[in-house]
């Protein structure tokens, strides 16, 4: 067995923050720590700033210092003057804001009525954006307009925002719902379009991604009938494929620019293997634990650190934790908070504020700070689980030492085959280029919710294409359910809905539950306090009945959750135990599009139920006690690829039925892990399932591997593809595992699946 | 090429055989429903098979306008159109502070819509606008009708047309509604509005004012039964419209369409006869009312005008009704003010008198009683009693405006510092007078 981890320095060491060259020197002797790398820093390059900027621009610039500007600003600059569309994809902190405020700053400088679109994926990024550009606005004598539309803006000040705004800034779902269904009132931003600029672009991937196409076609139109042609300016985190990504959504060409000239500070990247404990099971220490241990040693000298967690129950579990092992004086000042969706708007304000201004030390989060949300210098990112992309994950590590002159990165691992993969293969992750950002905008569901917002926007012409497409078949089958009505050369929307509110872009339905806390008083207002917000999809795992649901490291019981209603009533107790959902999917396959003996890919119907929870105790993760749920199936169209298992070649295998059972579990588990990998996605894009092959219509054993989203984004055709590559893949994996008969690392929990899975493995063709 | 055509296939709902019932058919129970309200519309023609009017040609198209007049002698309720003066509009729009004029009733034109939805945005779309003028002794109604979409651009370009020859636009709610929808048609079809240089009346706001207590609902079609006392009969429900017009583009319920169009000039001309009666309430004469509240109403209107004074009169006269509560209470605070702008202090203090005795605490009550001893009889300690005596009162009130009680506390403690100085410096009209 392997020894014990010792993080903890002598006390004299604490509180000290010159001890992390020290610190680092012991992390580095760590055996849990699987590999070290050093990236060095880097000098900027720096160039003129260019000659025909308008006076007024350059001496702003001057007056906050910058003389000089980065290469890649430079350029981006030159290519917008040119015409052209741009990508930039360069780092966290390298300036990429300057690359799209000078084209458009010089633009207004040259025509005050010229207008821009600015778009950023969240409220936060805008809010964080406004404040920057306003001060901008403001040095430059106040005759820009600056202004944010949202859902937050109040009524009377929408018509000051359409008059006055030369630079708007909003989200693509305020574009989708509250501007373009009204381009009219919107008539002068429209006429003087010159830019839009779409910020964090690898973000429009997946669902999102593919409707956020569609409303970028629908503005196209928009554009159009006001005779404007605006160019683009995007910016990405590090994708493979940003000018793809840019192209598909804008159907536009652009240029690339991912040639940074922005300095960067040295970074110091660890890879930690939580150390085993048990080699027969394969069962290693919990990483949310060590996770924890690692940050705290950091926080405990003082060093600000950001913590990410995959989810959302464990981000507020570690905040309790850390907030337990950091939070110790007499008075406990808040030095950790937690930051996730979810929480209000204000809360969050705040707790980037307090970032900001170094009150607090600690912060948690999920993805949602993984974006280029000002929180200002933070020195340590801990990375609690592998986030599922290379993408991902080299964002994440770049929160990290924006402005400090080094920098430390610790990558934490779970027991799960992708993160055991990565983690064992430091050198596999760093050659890895990042994950492709897959958008399918002609995705049926996607596109026709679109094609009716953009009826009602502008009557349909019958010569009309949309995304390059002959609409003429969508459109008689719209006017079939009585949406639009043909008159002359176009058609007509004929309903008194609002389509564009039928349409949520971040996910098939648009719904959210209300988490409302209910306490004794005798106020209303009091005792029914609204906590924060969780999607649909979330809501069944997080919030249903008996659940404890966890927010800003305080734990909430839920005592009733109102489907019909979209609420859940939750009181605050003091449990030790957290609960974690149990849940049940059916696929079944309703048409096969390409067949090669037991592989095929087609369409599914996926059934999705939560059926139960497990009591799960805080600190030594037993389990001490589960409940039964009866809530609503949700359901799904997809495509998927499955492998069947001849009936009988299964049913001679040399074990028991529930090993067999246990064995096709196990499989399915490792082949989504691995599939993810070779797919280059998010693990989360794809489901797993497996049928036994007792129901009447389903012969033979099936392990399905299903596109995560209605509708589908095209995973599953390329995973049919490469599936020989895959699995054997997973034959390696199974193989080469430590474990005796089964581990979290390759076929699961399920003691003893592991010898099934590789015997049921064979009984499969590869090819 | 994604197989767009296979995919819409599977999106379609299966012909299974199984006919859906008639009940879980919403468009066929909307038909039923049509139908029994046809049987009870028996002063309809028989079915109709199109809708009749002039079809009117210009160069964006053809689109059918509706016309009607009806001469000096017609009656809708217990209005004579043909007694509209613009005298009485005119004093009607100072009254409410509108600064917009016309100077002859010819130039006053009255506007309605009817639409395919109330949602909002560009797919909205106004198949009928229907608008009512004067023309000599006769009230004529113009309703422009789109048979189909494609005839909307003639239709608003008729209307941009006609529109530029008034000077005055009247409307119920067209400052939320009927305008800003049609300017946003008049830029889907690139032409310019008509409404950009057209002085605009919404009587919806004034109507309120002067109907809402005692009255209710303010909705055209209630303050015409009410006021105007016109029954119009079986109406078509304003939530059918839309699907009216869907209905009627498949070729359907021509007969239901004609009455949208009924509906549509009941609400012109009613809206004509309600600006005849808006007119009369500002000008008649509050005794010949029957309900206090209207008088009271009337009261609330003077007061900010330049004819307050009459509010003082009205208020009284209000009065001496049968207020109900709380306007009771509402029409003495309003006229302590008044009294005092007036300079009859003594009606003003035996007001407050009435107010501080009342059972609802009355924050203008103690408040003018205090400024009416602080000010013109120079008793600050009378006044500081009475401050004194309303905190008290407050603090049993927990349902108590926060600001009263702060409004109070600083009145308070201005009037002790004042009496501090008064009865330290009895010669205080002295120091006053010391210039600075």
């Amino acid at each position: 067995m392997r020894p014990k981890s010792q993080l903890v320095l002598p006390d004299a060491a604490l509180q000290k923050p010159s001890a992390v060259p020290e610190f680092l020197t012991e992390l580095k002797k760590n055996s849990a720590v699987s590999g070290y790398h050093f990236i060095p820093s880097r000098e900027p390059r720096l160039v003129d700033v260019p000659k025909q900027l308008a006076p007024a621009l350059r001496s702003v610039l001057s007056h906050r210092g910058i003389h000089q500007l980065y290469s890649h600003q430079a350029q981006a600059f030159a290519l917008v003057e040119e015409g052209k569309n741009v990508t930039v994809v360069t780092p966290t902190a390298s300036g990429k804001t300057l690359c799209y405020n000078l084209p458009v700053l010089q633009r207004i400088a040259l025509n005050s009525s010229a207008r821009a679109l600015y778009l950023y994926p969240t409220k936060a990024l805008t809010y964080d954006q406004l404040d920057d550009l306003m001060s901008w606005a403001n040095e430059l004598d106040g005759e820009v307009g600056v202004y944010s539309f949202d859902g937050d803006t109040p009524q009377d000040a929408r018509a000051a925002v359409r008059a006055k705004g030369n630079i708007v800034l909003t989200n693509p779902d305020m574009l989708h719902k509250g501007i373009l269904p009204h381009h009219t009132k919107w008539a002068r931003l429209f006429e003087n379009l010159s830019y839009i600029v779409v910020d964090e672009l690898h973000t429009y991937r997946g669902v999102f991604g593919s409707h956020v196409a569609n409303v970028f076609r629908r503005l196209a139109r928009v554009c159009a009938f006001y005779g404007s042609n605006p160019q683009f300016i995007c910016t990405s985190a590090t994708i493979a494929n940003p000018k793809e990504l840019a192209e598909q959504l804008v159907a536009q060409p652009f240029e690339l620019l991912n040639e940074s000239g922005a300095p960067s500070a040295e970074k110091h990247v660890f890879f930690y293997n939580p150390p085993v404990v048990n080699r027969q099971l394969g069962i290693r220490r919990s990483y949310v634990n060590e996770a924890k241990k690692v940050a705290a040693a950091f926080l405990k000298r003082n060093i600000p650190t950001i913590t990410f967690a995959n989810s959302r129950l464990n981000t507020e579990i570690l905040v309790r934790y850390l907030k337990a092992a950091i939070e110790v004086e007499p008075v406990p000042q808040e030095k950790v908070v937690g930051y996730r969706g979810g929480y209000l708007p204000n809360e969050r304000r705040q707790i980037e504020r307090g970032l900001r201004e170094g009150r607090i030390k600690g912060v948690v989060s999920t993805n949602a700070l993984e974006l280029g949300i000002d929180i200002g210098s933070l020195d340590v990112a801990v990375l609690a689980g592998y986030p599922g992309t290379v993408a991902s994950t080299w964002q994440r590590m770049g929160r990290a030492g924006r402005r400090s002159g080094m920098s430390v990165a610790v990558m934490v691992a779970s027991s799960t085959p992708l993160d055991q993969y990565i983690v064992n293969h430091p050198e596999y992750f760093l050659s890895q280029p990042p994950e492709r950002a897959l958008v399918n905008p002609d995705n049926i569901h996607v596109l026709l919710n679109h094609l009716k917002c953009a009826t009602f926007e502008l009557p349909f012409g019958v010569e009309e294409t949309f995304g390059g497409h002959a609409m003429a078949d969508i459109l008689e089958f719209l006017a079939e359910q009585k949406f639009v009505h043909r008159a002359g050369n176009k058609w007509h929307w004929t309903s008194e809905a609002y389509p564009a509110d039928a349409v949520s872009l971040r996910s098939i339905s648009s719904d959210n539950f209300v988490v409302v806390e209910r306490t004794a008083g005798k106020n209303p207002a009091e005792v029914n306090r609204i906590l924060g917000e969780v999607d649909y999809t979330s809501a069944f795992t997080t919030l249903h009945e008996k659940a404890i649901y966890l927010h800003q490291g305080q734990q909430y019981y839920v005592h009733a959750l109102d489907v019909a209603e979209r609420r859940a009533y939750v009181k605050q107790v003091d449990s030790d135990y957290y609960t974690d959902a149990i849940t049940y999917t059916k696929v079944k396959a309703l048409d096969t599009f390409d067949r090669a003996r037991e592989h095929q890919h087609g369409e599914v119907h996926v059934a999705h139920q939560v059926v139960g929870f497990k009591k799960i105790k805080f600190f030594t993760m037993e389990n001490v006690g589960s409940g039964e749920l009866n809530l609503p199936v949700q359901e799904m169209h997809t495509t998927a690829y499955w492998i069947t298992i001849p009936r009988a070649q299964f049913e001679a295998l040399p074990f028991s039925s529930i090993d067999r059972l246990n064995g096709l579990h196990g499989l399915a588990y490792a082949l989504a892990q691995l599939s993810a990998v070779f797919l280059m996605c998010d693990r989360r894009d794809l489901g797993a399932a497996v049928e036994f092959g007792t129901d009447a219509d389903v012969f033979n054993p099936t392990l399905y591997i299903y596109d995560n989203f209605a509708g589908g984004i095209g995973l599953s055709r390329p995973l049919y593809e490469i599936r020989a590559e895959v699995l054997t893949a997973v034959d390696k994996l199974i193989q080469s595992c430590g474990c005796d008969a089964g581990c979290p690392s390759c076929v699961g929990p399920t003691p003893g699946a592991k010898p099934v899975a590789r015997a049921i493995l064979e009984c499969v063709t590869h090819a | 090429m994604p197989d767009f055509a296979k995919a819409l296939e599977q999106l379609r709902p299966r012909r299974s055989g199984k006919r859906r019932s008639e009940s879980d058919n919403p468009v066929s129970s909307l038909s039923r429903q049509l139908s029994f309200l046809k049987s009870h519309l028996p002063f309809l023609p028989s079915e109709p098979s199109t809708i009749e009017g002039d079809e009117e040609v210009t160069a964006l198209g053809r689109h059918l306008v509706i016309r009607n007049s009806c001469d000096d002698a017609h009656y809708h309720g217990k209005v004579r159109l043909g007694r509209f003066a613009i005298a009485d509009l005119q004093r009607f729009m100072t009254l409410m502070k509108h600064s917009a004029m016309a100077d002859n009733r010819d130039s006053i034109v009255f506007l309605d819509t009817e639409t395919t939805g109330i949602q909002g945005g560009t797919g909205m779309v106004p198949f009928l606008v229907g608008i009512g003028y004067f023309k000599g002794d006769a009230f004529h109604t113009d309703q422009y009708f789109i048979r189909d979409f494609d005839e909307e651009p003639s239709m608003l370009l008729a209307l941009s047309d006609i529109l530029r020859r008034f000077n005055l636009l009247v409307t119920y709610n067209g400052m939320a509604f009927d305008v800003p929808l049609l300017e946003t048609r008049f830029t889907m079809a690139r032409l310019s509005s008509p409404f950009t240089n057209l002085p605009h009346l919404d009587l919806l706001p004034g109507a309120r004012r002067l109907w809402r207590n005692g009255h209710g609902s303010c909705r055209l079609i209630a303050l015409e039964e009410k006021i105007v006392a016109f029954l119009r009969g079986p109406d078509i429900p304003g939530g059918m419209i839309p699907q009216t017009y869907f209905d009627f583009l498949k070729g359907k319920g021509v007969s239901v369409m004609a009455s949208v169009l009924k509906h549509n000039l009941h609400d012109i001309v009613s809206l004509a006869a309600l600006t005849v009666c808006a007119c009369d309430r500002v000008s008649g004469i509050p005794a010949e009312l029957d309900d206090p509240l209207d008088v009271y109403s009337l009261a609330r209107v003077m007061e900010h005008t330049t004819e307050w004074m009459r509010a003082v009169d009205y208020y009284e006269l209000a009065l001496r009704g049968e207020l109900p509560q709380p306007f009771h209470s509402k029409a003495r605070e309003n006229l302590v003010v008044l009294s005092r702008r007036a300079g009859n202090h003594g009606r003003a203090l035996s007001l407050c008198e009435d107010l501080m005795n009342h059972a609802d605490f009355s924050m203008v009550g103690y408040e003018s009683a205090a400024i009416h001893y602080e000010r013109f009889e120079g008793d600050a300690h009378r006044a500081l009693e009475i401050v004194e005596r309303a905190m008290d009162r407050l603090k049993d009130i927990p349902t108590a405006n926060r600001r009263w009680l702060s409004a109070l506390q600083s009145r308070r403690d201005r009037l002790m510092e004042k009496w501090g100085q008064t009865t330290l410096a009895p010669n205080s009209e002295i120091l006053n007078s010391v210039p600075e």
